[in-house]
């Protein structure tokens, strides 16, 4: 199997079949992340195909290829930004509320036996303002060290880690007051 | 000193040291806030990744539509067919495995054919080795009958001759057939005579 950089030259050597392999590699977790910061499937939809249609346009000035992933996750979160901005802030909760967002993942929720706990936690991750969700996925889902939070969210290490640490915090006490009532 | 001080590491990718291993520990064992922490985070962690939501469909649809949107920006070459060679060594594989397996399968079949013991017939018969087929005699079922005895005799016990030749090396089958050349030539005679005398009362 190529390595991301073999993909790289072979995609600048005009191989297509590269860039496919690349893009099959990558597309559920650009794609996942996306879903996870907009909430909305078709806006996740969006934005994949509009990542990796940039990457198409703009691999060819990544200086580090083996940046490849931090620099498309970076494009994913920026877009998904972008999204956020123009809608107003309320139009995810009303997806969410009618469904838009439970109805995809009914598929994946049917599979778990945790079903409410798993609704509950991404309802909480929704309520969190978007940079301490971007900070939490990019966390916990990417699996990125903060270092590269930072960097992808254009902020310090140490912003990154204290919204990450906010959101945590927030979710939890969310979570701790319906345990309450 | 925050709990999350302690996650720093983690959140890094970092290996701890030993020392700040033992650090971590002692306070994870006094500190509550921290235990909880780190079981919400493994919680969410798990439900994060747990979805499947994306469906193939599009992906397949999308990887399709980003390399015709490559071809026709001229991201990609498109390598002309005959630039290829056809003959390239998988691809010669398939036709050669195949008439190696028709080769085997005819081998087979000629060897469950034959000798046909049916009384009388006469037909050629060869012995087999892994080097090729040697023409040994025109016999007929009764000759061929008597040369199993002998070979048998030669070999040891053997269900048949076929059988015993073809598992013999050739070098030792010739050897052996030289060797008894001499009982089995007057035998494959005599055998010959009486038959002949035979058909001559008959007549």
């Amino acid at each position: 199997m190529k390595n991301d950089g073999e993909l790289i030259s072979g995609f600048l050597n005009g191989s297509a079949e590269d860039f496919e392999e690349l893009v099959r590699r990558y597309e559920r977790e650009v794609y996942c992340t996306a879903l996870h910061m907009v909430g909305n499937r078709e806006e996740a939809r969006d934005i994949t195909q509009e990542a990796f249609l940039r990457v198409l346009k703009g691999l060819r000035e990544l200086k580090d290829q083996r940046r490849f992933r931090p620099w498309l996750l970076s494009i994913t979160v920026n877009l998904a930004r972008d999204h956020l901005r123009k809608r107003s802030f309320g139009s995810w909760e009303d997806d969410f509320a009618k469904g838009t967002f439970g109805g995809c993942a009914d598929e994946a929720f049917q599979r778990l036996s945790r079903l409410q706990e798993r609704e509950e936690l991404l309802n909480l991750l929704f309520l969190l303002p978007p940079r301490q969700r971007v900070a939490v996925v990019l966390r916990i889902y990417n699996e990125l060290p903060f270092k590269e939070v930072a960097h992808i969210m254009g902020c310090e290490v140490a912003t990154a880690r204290s919204l990450f640490w906010a959101g945590i915090r927030e979710m939890r006490r969310r979570l701790g007051k319906r345990d309450e009532v | 000193m925050k709990c999350e001080d302690f996650l720093k590491d983690w959140g890094e990718g970092k290996r701890l040291s030993f020392r700040k291993s033992l650090a971590f520990i002692l306070h994870w064992m006094r500190c509550r806030e921290c235990r909880e922490n780190y079981a919400f985070i493994r919680k969410l962690s798990r439900v994060l990744k747990g979805e499947e939501w994306a469906d193939e469909a599009f992906f397949r649809e999308m990887r399709r539509g980003l390399v015709e949107e490559g071809r026709k920006a001229g991201v990609f070459v498109s390598r002309p067919s005959s630039s290829r060679p056809f003959f390239t060594f998988p691809r010669l594989l398939v036709p050669l495995g195949g008439v190696l397996v028709t080769l085997t399968l005819a081998l087979a079949f000629f060897l469950l054919q034959f000798p046909s013991k049916e009384p009388g017939a006469s037909f050629d018969y060869g012995l087999y080795s892994w080097d090729g087929v040697v023409l040994v005699s025109q016999l007929d079922s009764d000759e061929l009958r008597a040369l199993e005895g002998e070979l048998e005799g030669a070999f040891g016990s053997c269900p048949s001759l076929v059988y015993s030749l073809s598992i013999t090396p050739w070098a030792e089958v010739m050897d052996q057939v030289s060797a008894n050349s001499r009982l089995l030539a007057p035998l494959l005679m005599e055998e010959r005579s009486e038959r002949a005398a035979g058909r001559m009362e008959e007549v």
